[in-house]
C-alpha cells in the first residue's frame, strides 16, 4: 500500500475552510466564551492560587511562568477538539464529507480544510486568551504576538495527529480516551505548569519527543522576549517533522475510509 | 452520455456489482429498479467517484471517472439517498456554501440559488434553519442543491424514499420538468410506480446484475401475458391447483399469480376453491421483476 497519489486543490481546501467558518460564525459565542474562560480559570487558580505557595520559577513569578503556556494551550485543545469531535460529527452524523466529495472537491481537500480550520480556531481563541494574559501584565514583550503563528503551525500539526486517531473511530465512544490519554498528558507534562527540567532525565527525553512541548517552549521565549532563535528553529523543525509524518497519514486513512 | 462496461465491485465477500454494462443517452431519464441490496447505490457512487470499481470502465461524456474524478464531478449533480444538508445553516446558505465547492462566484451563486428555491417552491423558507424543515422540504432542498452547478447529468439515489404521497408527487413533477430542460437523469428506485411514471428506460436489477433493460412498455410486453390474475388465500397451494385452467401459476406469500391475455377468463372456480380476494389487472413492472426473479420487489 502506498500513500497517494494525492489530489489537492487550493480552491477546494479554501471552500471547505469557508464552509466551516460560516458554520462557526453561527455560534461564535458558544465557542469563544468557554474557550476563553477555561484558560482564565487556569491562570487564576494555578497562576495566582497555587502560585502564591510557590517561590519564583526560573527567575519569574509562577503566574508569569504559566501565562505563555496557557495561550499555547488553546493551540492544543481547539484543534484537538475540532479534529476529533467536529470531524467525527461531520463524518458520521451529518455526513457532510459525503456531500462535499460529490462535488469537484476531493477528500484530500476536505481533510486539509479540517486541519486548517482546527488550527485557525486555535488562533482565534489564542487571541482572546492573549488579550487577558496581557491585561494581567503577563506579556512583557511584543514578541508575544509571534505566539499566534506558532499556534497556527502547531495547530496544523495537532489537527493532523488528531485526524489519524479520528479516522479509526466508528463513533464517539473513543473520544474520551483521546482526551484523557493523549491531550491531557501532553498538556500537563510539556513545560506547561512546571519546567521540564524538574522531570527525571528520561522524562525530559520523552518531553523532547512530544509534539506539544515544541509549541510551549517557543511561546514562552516569545512572551518573555528572551529568545534563542536556534531553539525556536529546532522546535519548528520538530513541528514540520510531525506534520510531514501525520498529515499524509491522516489524508490517506480518511481517503481509505470514505472512498471504497 | 454515461457508458459503463463490465463494471464490477465487491466489498469483502459481497459482490455488489457483478459485470454490468449500460449506456445512458443524453436527455433521457434512466432508472435502475431493484430491491434494496441489488447494487443500485453502488453504481450511483461509482458515477460520482465515491466507490472505485474493481474492474471495468465508466465514462461520462467520454471522460473516465477513475482517472479524472474532478472533471467528471464538475458536470454532475448528485442527490444522495440521505439528506446530508448542513443542519446549522439556513436554506439559502446551504445552496451558496455548496456553490463554492464548484468555484461559482458569490453573485452567480446567489442568483442561481434564488432561482432554484423558486423552482422547488422553497422561497418562503429561504432563511429557515434546516432543523426546522419537514422531510419533504429537506428532500426538495437536496434536489435544488444538486442543481446548483447547472449539471448535465443529475443523479437521484432513491429520490422519494420516505416521502408522503403529496411530497412524492411534487418531486416527480420537478424531475419531469428538468427532463424537459434537457438534463440527463439517472435514478434508482425500488418503487415500481416511480420507475413507470418517470423513466424512459429501466434496467431491472437483482444481486448486482442487470436482468433486463428497456422502456417500461417493452418490459411489460415481454411478459408471458398482458394481464395478471392475482388471488390471495390462506391456502394458496389449493388455489394454485384449482387454477390450472389459467396456465402455470406462481405462489408468492399468500398470493397466486397467473399471466393471461385479454380473452375472457372465468374467475369463479378460484373463489369456490377458497380464495379470499381475486383480481384481474394489467401487468406492471412489479410483475416484470416477479417474472425475472421469482420474488417480489419488496422482498429483501
Amino acid at each position: 500500500m502506498t500513500l497517494g497519489p494525492f489530489d489537492f486543490s487550493g480552491q477546494g481546501i479554501w471552500a471547505v475552510f469557508l464552509r466551516h467558518r460560516d458554520v462557526y460564525l453561527k455560534s461564535i459565542w458558544s465557542s469563544i466564551i468557554p474557550s476563553f474562560f477555561e484558560p482564565v480559570f487556569y491562570l487564576l487558580a494555578m497562576g495566582y492560587g497555587l502560585g502564591a505557595l510557590i517561590s519564583d520559577v526560573e527567575g519569574m513569578s509562577y503566574a508569569q511562568f504559566i501565562a505563555p503556556s496557557i495561550i499555547a494551550m488553546v493551540g492544543l485543545t481547539s484543534p484537538g477538539f475540532e479534529c476529533l469531535v467536529g470531524t467525527l460529527a461531520r463524518l458520521v452524523v451529518q455526513r457532510t464529507f459525503e456531500a462535499i466529495i460529490a462535488t469537484p472537491v476531493s477528500i484530500e481537500d476536505v481533510i486539509s480544510g479540517e486541519v486548517l480550520y482546527g488550527a485557525a480556531k486555535g488562533v482565534v481563541h489564542a487571541i482572546s486568551v492573549g488579550i487577558v494574559v496581557a491585561a494581567f501584565g503577563l506579556m512583557p514583550s511584543w514578541w508575544g504576538l509571534a505566539i499566534l503563528p506558532i499556534v497556527l503551525v502547531g495547530g496544523i500539526m495537532i489537527g493532523s495527529i488528531t485526524i489519524v486517531y479520528t479516522s479509526f473511530m466508528p463513533n464517539f465512544s473513543g473520544v474520551d480516551y483521546f482526551f484523557t490519554l493523549v491531550l491531557t498528558p501532553l498538556f500537563l507534562f510539556s513545560d506547561t505548569f512546571f519546567p521540564v527540567s524538574a522531570l527525571p532525565k528520561w522524562g525530559q527525553v520523552i518531553a523532547e519527543f512530544t509534539p506539544y512541548f515544541h509549541m510551549v517552549r517557543p511561546s514562552r521565549m516569545l512572551a518573555l522576549g528572551v529568545i534563542d532563535w536556534g531553539v525556536i528553529a529546532w522546535d519548528m523543525a520538530w513541528i514540520a517533522g510531525y506534520f510531514l509524518v501525520f498529515f499524509p497519514l491522516a489524508v490517506w486513512l480518511m481517503k481509505r475510509r470514505l472512498i471504497k | 452520455m454515461v457508458k459503463a462496461r463490465r463494471l464490477c465491485k465487491a466489498f469483502g465477500d459481497l459482490t455488489a456489482v457483478d459485470g454490468i454494462d449500460f449506456h445512458i443517452q443524453p436527455g433521457e431519464i434512466f432508472g435502475f429498479l431493484g430491491p434494496n441490496g441489488a447494487g443500485k447505490t453502488t453504481i450511483m457512487k461509482m458515477i460520482y467517484a465515491m466507490v472505485t470499481p474493481d474492474s471495468g470502465t465508466l465514462e461520462i461524456n467520454g471522460i473516465d471517472v477513475v482517472k479524472s474524478p474532478r472533471q467528471v464531478k464538475r458536470q454532475l449533480g448528485v442527490v444522495p439517498q440521505e439528506n446530508n444538508l448542513d443542519p446549522e445553516l439556513s436554506v439559502l446558505e446551504n445552496l451558496t456554501v455548496y456553490a463554492r465547492y464548484y468555484g461559482i462566484s458569490k453573485q452567480a451563486a446567489l442568483t442561481r440559488a434564488n432561482e432554484l428555491l423558486e423552482f422547488m417552491q422553497l422561497t418562503e423558507k429561504r432563511d429557515t434553519i434546516i432543523w426546522d424543515l419537514s422531510g419533504g422540504m429537506q428532500r426538495r432542498l437536496v434536489l435544488a442543491r444538486g442543481l446548483i452547478n447547472s449539471p448535465e447529468v443529475l443523479i437521484l439515489d432513491e429520490p422519494t424514499t420516505g416521502l408522503d404521497p403529496q411530497a412524492r408527487q411534487m418531486v416527480w413533477q420537478r424531475v419531469r420538468s428538468l427532463k424537459r430542460e434537457g438534463i440527463t437523469i439517472i435514478l434508482t428506485t425500488h418503487y415500481m410506480e416511480e420507475a413507470a411514471k418517470l423513466c424512459d428506460r429501466i434496467s431491472v436489477m437483482d444481486h448486482g446484475k442487470i436482468l433486463e433493460t428497456g422502456t417500461p412498455s417493452q418490459l411489460i410486453k415481454a411478459l408471458p401475458g398482458t394481464e395478471v390474475v392475482e388471488a390471495h388465500a390462506d391456502d394458496p397451494k389449493a388455489i394454485l391447483a384449482a387454477g390450472t385452467y389459467l396456465g402455470k401459476g406462481e405462489v408468492h406469500g399468500d398470493g397466486v399469480f397467473w399471466f393471461v391475455d385479454h380473452n375472457h377468463v372465468d374467475l369463479d372456480p378460484l373463489m369456490t376453491a377458497g380464495a379470499l380476494q381475486v383480481a384481474r389487472r394489467p401487468a406492471n413492472l412489479e410483475d416484470v421483476f416477479l417474472n425475472l426473479t421469482g420474488r417480489e420487489l419488496g422482498d429483501e
